[in-house]
């Protein structure tokens, strides 16, 4: 599964891209990606599929927990279900 | 968290993950999302609904996760779906909400949601799974909006998790349902429920 932003998402973020404000046009809130969060947003491409992406954080990141990716693919299902990402090509459940 | 995963940057980073922003070798943390502090006026223009489960406690019957027909069913009990009631004015946007069924002490097999519906419409779950520890996560989202004075139903359906090997035999498991409802002015509504599955 490859994923990108969603087209009706408006998004500010600090320099450095520690925080990332995200607001989808049909909702009335905002939401905040810090940490790790903001760093898997910003590998979402239209490019990197979740493979690629989970390989990206395996290294960069120590993962004492073994819950890396189940975590991640929760969190792109999140993301997914409030229509901040859409699916981009090669979906493949 | 932040001031460790961004040390080392780069000043002309370009819009994107780059990897000299984070050190290699950084312990990681649950990525979340954080709702931002409304504004009074987003406040003042928030959602006036309400949700329940609809019929906890019912004679239900769990279906097989693993597909129809691969199993036999069991009965048991819990709610038949959740509603939502909207006493303002028309909203729109998507509700989006998250399915966590986790079991009561020790078990050999969970249990999850079969389907969720809006009305006659089916939902989508996505990222539907089962834990070592037999819980059930799953999400999904409904975008199309509630009038005002409507009461609208999602019923649902359930499951149990199939397991390889022996089967779970003369015995009543309990798990506590939980459904976080997140309507789009960005407030939350929890409803909590049992379910009982007979094996």
């Amino acid at each position: 599964m490859v994923w990108k932003r969603g087209g009706l998402v408006a998004e500010v973020c600090t320099k450095p891209r520690a925080r990332v404000a995200l607001l989808h046009l049909d909702a009335t809130q905002p939401v905040v990606l810090e940490g790790t969060a903001a760093v898997i947003w910003d590998l979402i491409d239209g490019e990197r599929s979740e493979q690629d992406i989970f390989a990206e954080l395996q290294g960069t990141f120590e993962d004492q927990s073994g819950q890396m990716q189940a975590q991640v693919e929760e969190f792109l299902a999140t993301l997914e279900a409030q229509r901040l990402i859409e699916a981009a090509r090669g979906v493949s459940h | 968290m932040s001031e460790v995963l961004n040390t080392d940057v780069d000043s002309q980073e370009e819009n994107g993950f780059s990897r000299r922003r984070v050190v290699a070798g950084v312990a990681w943390s649950l990525p979340v999302i954080a709702t931002a502090i409304a504004a009074p006026a987003a406040a003042a223009s928030g959602i006036s609904a309400t949700a329940a489960l609809t019929g906890p406690g019912s004679s239900i019957t769990f279906v097989s996760s693993s597909g129809t027909g691969t199993g036999t069913n069991h009965n048991g009990t819990g709610p038949t779906g959740f509603q939502i009631t909207n006493s303002g004015t028309t909203f729109t946007g998507a509700v989006s909400g998250t399915v966590n069924i986790t079991p009561t002490g020790t078990v050999a097999a969970g249990a999850g949601v079969q389907s969720i519906q809006a009305g006659s419409t089916a939902l989508t779950l996505t990222g539907a799974s089962y834990s070592s520890t037999h819980v059930y996560n799953a999400t999904f989202s409904y975008g199309g909006g509630i009038t005002g004075g409507q009461t609208l139903n999602f019923p649902m359906s359930f499951q149990y998790e199939r397991i390889s090997g022996s089967q779970p035999s003369k015995v009543t498991y309990n798990y506590t349902l939980t459904l976080t409802l997140r309507l789009p002015d960005g407030t939350s509504r929890t409803l909590t429920g049992a379910l009982t599955v007979s094996y």
